[in-house]
């Protein structure tokens, strides 16, 4: 899309059809307490912010290798829609291919990304305060800035050094 | 992207537009200012329409400084757009992407407006003469370049009061009421060409 500003002749018109309107929307319940599976996780608050990291990095990552969604999904093989909810919901636990896929193509370690994405466990107390500290510093924007650079850097050392023994669920 | 950008806002009397600006990322002390700012117009202006007996926006018990929480969550940007030194409008979007439900864009990245709202002295229904006319238009419009800017090809999302449908069936297309919002409101969508239709760039 080239340009996505109106001209002010058109915002002139645009305001006239908003004059005396009501213009409140209102969305759905905030994260983490809109849906049935999030309560059950409520009682598991150790796997939130991992899961959350997990998406989160997906995202991130994603991002600083200047990919689209549509690109990464096509270069890794796994369905957009899936991508989409694998960076929408923190809930959401994909396919351990899928899980492989996005690690070859992010250039991220397998097993530490099994254990984020929630395919298997481990108890690994660095990578957990690791994958806390990364959600708590995150904030998903448009462009990646110094910090969050900093944070997904950071996180990635992490991730790379830690040596994980799994336990496949 | 910058913090914060200059945009116009229409009076209601003539053509002049003011200046004024959109600020990209809001804070939790802006939006507790923000309710400061507009608690107690809306309040006395629902004593009036008590008064006289007239019916009272849907959304009238919103907080603000409540919905300011959600920015502890990683997924939730608050954008404004402010003049003459108050927030005239306000809106929170989730940078996490919903998938498109129109068919044209079936699961594709679209980007959802949790909150909009415009500040009491600007509705007619609340105010009689509104201050400045066109803040939903310039929220909207930063919606569609914020998703842009995700690479959601400028869609959006959201979901209505009531009293609001018929504004956003104007530009959105109308995909009836849905079963997954918690109020049973109906949501509204706009696509890549319909984001061109509305800022009349084709």
């Amino acid at each position: 899309m080239k340009a996505i500003r109106m001209s002010d002749e058109v915002f002139r018109k645009r305001a006239m059809e908003e004059d005396g309107c009501m213009i409140s929307a209102i969305g759905l319940e905030p994260l983490f307490t809109k849906s049935e599976e999030t309560s059950r996780h409520a009682a598991e608050p150790a796997k939130e912010p991992i899961r959350f990291a997990f998406s989160t990095l997906i995202s991130y990552r994603r991002r600083a290798l200047r990919l689209t969604m549509e690109d990464l999904a096509e270069k890794a093989r796994i369905e957009l829609d899936e991508l989409l909810r694998i960076e929408e919901d923190a809930n959401y636990i994909p396919e351990p291919r899928t899980v492989h896929q996005l690690a070859n193509h992010l250039k991220l370690p397998i097993p530490q990304l099994l254990v984020l994405s929630g395919n298997v466990t481990s108890a690994n107390a660095e990578l957990t305060e690791a994958a806390v500290r990364f959600a708590a510093r995150s904030r998903a924007v448009e462009k990646l800035n110094r910090e969050q650079s900093d944070a997904l850097n950071e996180f990635v050392k992490v991730l790379i050094k830690q040596k994980v023994e799994t336990e496949k669920k | 992207m910058t913090s914060r950008r200059s945009c116009r806002l229409k009076v209601p009397d003539g053509n002049d537009l003011v200046e004024a600006e959109l600020v990209y990322e809001l804070s939790k002390d802006d939006l507790v200012q923000a309710h400061l700012d507009w608690a107690p117009v809306r309040l006395e202006a629902l004593r009036r329409l008590h008064e006289s007996h007239r019916p009272w926006p849907e959304h009238w018990h919103w907080d603000w400084s409540k919905k300011a929480q959600m920015l502890d969550l990683l997924a939730y940007r608050c954008m404004g757009i402010e003049c003459e030194g108050h927030f005239q409008g306000l809106m929170m979007v989730s940078t996490l992407a919903v998938k498109g439900r129109l068919a044209s864009q079936l699961g594709k990245p679209v980007l959802y407006i949790e909150f909009l709202e415009n500040a009491p002295w600007n509705l007619r229904s609340l105010a009689g003469k509104p201050q400045f006319i066109g803040v939903g238009i310039r929220l909207l419009e930063a919606a569609i370049e914020f998703s842009d800017n995700e690479g959601f090809g400028g869609r959006i999302g959201l979901h209505s009061l009531p009293q609001s449908e018929n504004y956003y069936r104007k530009y959105m297309t109308d995909l009836g009421l849905d079963a997954k919002q918690s109020q049973g409101l109906r949501y509204f969508e706009m696509s890549t060409e319909q984001v061109l239709h509305f800022i009349e760039r084709r």
